[in-house]
């Protein structure tokens, strides 16, 4: 049965070609739209993963500020008594590639008769230099050479205290008093944001804690060989801080309230408003082509019922032809998205021009991954069955003489 | 004819058919009440709106009385719902239109396989088909489409498929009135021979007195009454 109407419905596609292919072109072009959205965003959800898990890890250990509720920088310092202790624990846990501790300063840095408001992270350079290596060969380096005296800047920050490599600059920093150390400019660097390099300064965080005279921390940052199991190492790593004594906080780069989740909500939010005017084009472009076959079929379908067939079937029959449709649509909307992007990713992504904060744009290319054609698939054929089961309930209310009298 | 051979297959009771018209109701049946047994073959006369159309459809199930009912192998066929009554058409009706009614996108041996797959996933009617196809000269034909054949040739194709899941009665509307004296003859000698090689009951309507000769049986019709039923 099944195959004698897949058969039928097939073939009754191509009965009105113009009609047929208008609703392929649109299904198609629908398909290929949702198909090449997803692709960007899948591309800008990784670039943006992988900005945000190098700039704080895949877990960040950190001891969240009284009275305040929620946020990143809603942390203070804290001590552990056996750092060494804690990373080796750390560090022993399966994944796990490498542990490196933050402390958060600012103050005013000074060049010549020069001065300017700066805040920073103090670090340990030999392991920050890791993380790019760590991120994308998922292991540790050997050997790392070693900056403990220098600091990186924000390319702002350079210009308008007129600094460059070589040049040494003063910090002082307010604590039970003013204190100052100085350093020498050993890069120039761009950050994430126009904000960020106008007082930006990174900083070895030994001498920093010699200035402060304390050996306290704002954070740990948790690096994975791997972008997986990481609720679990987040669940163990809690543990360990639990057996410690220690009341600290362990989140990791992609949970709620982090800014990667809300990045994504904000181009999810986009992607649902896009899947839903697809969804009602195709169901109404579905829906118009299945409700004239029936008008022009009605004929049709009283002789179908005067030789055995039911309502039933009648509305499978015209179900399938939906189904078709939708499904040829999706499979041309599959050609469109995969030429396309195979077109814009050779020329190099599409330029996507920076937010107001931001200095640089960026080429954006298109990944096609299988979340999206599925999500395509299902909408392509899905909306299509139901708007043609819509479309096909008239029927039920036509008795056979209507359907065979009918010109 | 054994005795079981001479058992009604059909028993019209009664029925009556009312149309309405804004206000005013037609009355396209009055009280028609007949019965008809295996491998009759029977034709059914009168002329324009006496309500032939009107009887073999209730006859067939494809519309219902206003009142009265029809008895098909025992079964009230206006009774059964809609699945049901699909099933008793597939199985035991066939029906053949005055304006062959094939489908369009199906050639020939596909339109004649329809009916039998309806219901049944397996494709063990080949030989029946080819067998039918045999009887009414289509073997060279089984690829075309309706669109490729002539009138003669598509009511032939309908002819065999009304007979292919053997049904117990079939019903033609008219068969001839779209074709030619010369192929119309043709169409009424297939039908009488299935009727007389598988015992086939046929009941067609027509106006035509040289088709209305090749009935055993005459049911007159007019204004929707039954006015003599002559053997």
């Amino acid at each position: 049965m099944k195959v004698l109407f897949l058969k039928h419905a097939f073939r009754n596609i191509f009965r009105n070609r113009f009609r047929s292919i208008s609703i392929l072109l649109t299904t198609g072009i629908c398909s290929a739209v949702l198909i090449v959205i997803g692709g960007f965003y899948d591309y800008l959800f990784r670039s943006v993963e992988n900005e945000v898990i190098a700039e704080q890890g895949h877990i960040k250990i950190y001891k969240k500020a009284s009275g305040e509720s929620s946020g990143d920088f809603s942390q203070e310092m804290w001590e552990c008594t056996d750092y060494d202790g804690l990373e080796k624990d750390i560090l022993n846990c399966n994944n796990v590639s490498m542990v490196t501790p933050r402390l958060v300063i600012s103050g005013l840095a000074g060049f010549d008769e020069k001065t300017a408001i700066f805040q920073g992270d103090a670090v340990v350079f030999e392991r920050e230099n890791m993380i790019n290596a760590i991120l994308l060969h998922g292991k540790t380096p050997l050997s790392t050479e070693s900056e403990t005296s220098g600091v990186h800047i924000g390319k702002i920050l350079a210009r308008n205290l007129g600094v460059g490599r070589g040049d040494i600059i003063n910090l002082l920093v307010q604590t039970d008093i003013v204190k100052g150390i100085s350093f020498t400019v050993t890069d120039v660097i761009t950050t994430v944001s126009e904000e960020l390099d106008r007082v930006y300064i990174k900083m070895p965080l030994k001498p920093v804690q010699t200035l402060l005279d304390t050996n306290k921390l704002h954070s740990m940052h948790v690096f994975l060989k791997e972008n997986k199991d990481t609720d679990a190492i987040k669940n163990r790593i809690g543990e360990i801080i639990k057996k410690r004594g220690l009341d600290l906080k362990v989140s990791l780069y992609n949970e709620s309230g982090s800014y990667f989740e809300e990045v994504q909500n904000v181009y999810m939010n986009n992607y649902y408003f896009i899947l839903m005017v697809i969804m009602i084009t195709i169901f109404f472009s579905i829906a118009n082509t299945i409700t004239m076959a029936i008008m022009e079929r009605v004929k049709e379908m009283g002789t179908l019922r005067s030789f055995g067939m039911s309502i039933r079937h009648l509305i499978v029959l015209f179900i399938y032809e939906g189904f078709f449709l939708g499904l040829f649509g999706y499979a041309f909307g599959i050609f469109i998205a995969v030429s396309g992007s195979t077109i814009i990713n050779s020329i190099g992504g599409i330029y996507i021009p920076p937010p107001p904060t931001e200095e640089k744009g960026f080429y954006a290319i298109i990944n096609i991954s299988l979340v999206p054609l599925f999500i395509s698939f299902i909408i392509a054929t899905g909306v299509s069955v139901l708007s043609s089961f819509i479309s096909t309930l008239k029927i039920t209310s036509l008795t056979i003489i209507d359907e065979l009298g009918h010109i | 004819m054994n005795n079981s051979d001479n058992e009604n297959i059909l028993i019209c009771d009664n029925v009556s058919k009312y149309y309405s018209l804004g206000s005013s109701t037609i009355e396209a049946l009055k009280n028609v009440t007949l019965s008809i047994k295996k491998a009759e073959f029977i034709a059914i006369a009168g002329p324009s709106g006496s309500g032939k159309s009107t009887l073999l459809h209730i006859l067939a199930g494809l519309d219902k009385p206003s009142t009265g009912s029809v008895k098909l192998l025992d079964y009230d066929i206006h009774k059964l719902d809609d699945d049901r009554l699909s099933k008793m058409r597939n199985k035991h009706i066939g029906f053949i239109f005055q304006t062959f009614n094939l489908i369009p996108v199906l050639n020939v041996y596909e339109n004649i396989e329809y009916p039998c797959l309806i219901y049944s996933k397996d494709r063990k009617n080949k030989e029946r088909i080819f067998l039918l196809l045999e009887e009414i000269k289509m073997l060279d034909k089984i690829k075309k489409r309706p669109n490729q054949l002539s009138g003669g040739e598509r009511q032939r194709v309908a002819i065999a498929r009304a007979l292919i899941n053997s049904p117990s009665i079939v019903f033609a509307d008219e068969p001839t009135a779209n074709l030619d004296h010369k192929t119309g003859d043709i169409i009424m000698n297939i039908m009488k021979s299935m009727n007389e090689k598988y015992s086939t009951t046929f009941v067609f309507s027509t106006h035509d007195p040289t088709i209305m000769k090749n009935a055993e049986r005459i049911i007159h019709l007019q204004d929707g009454k039954l006015i003599k039923d002559q053997s």
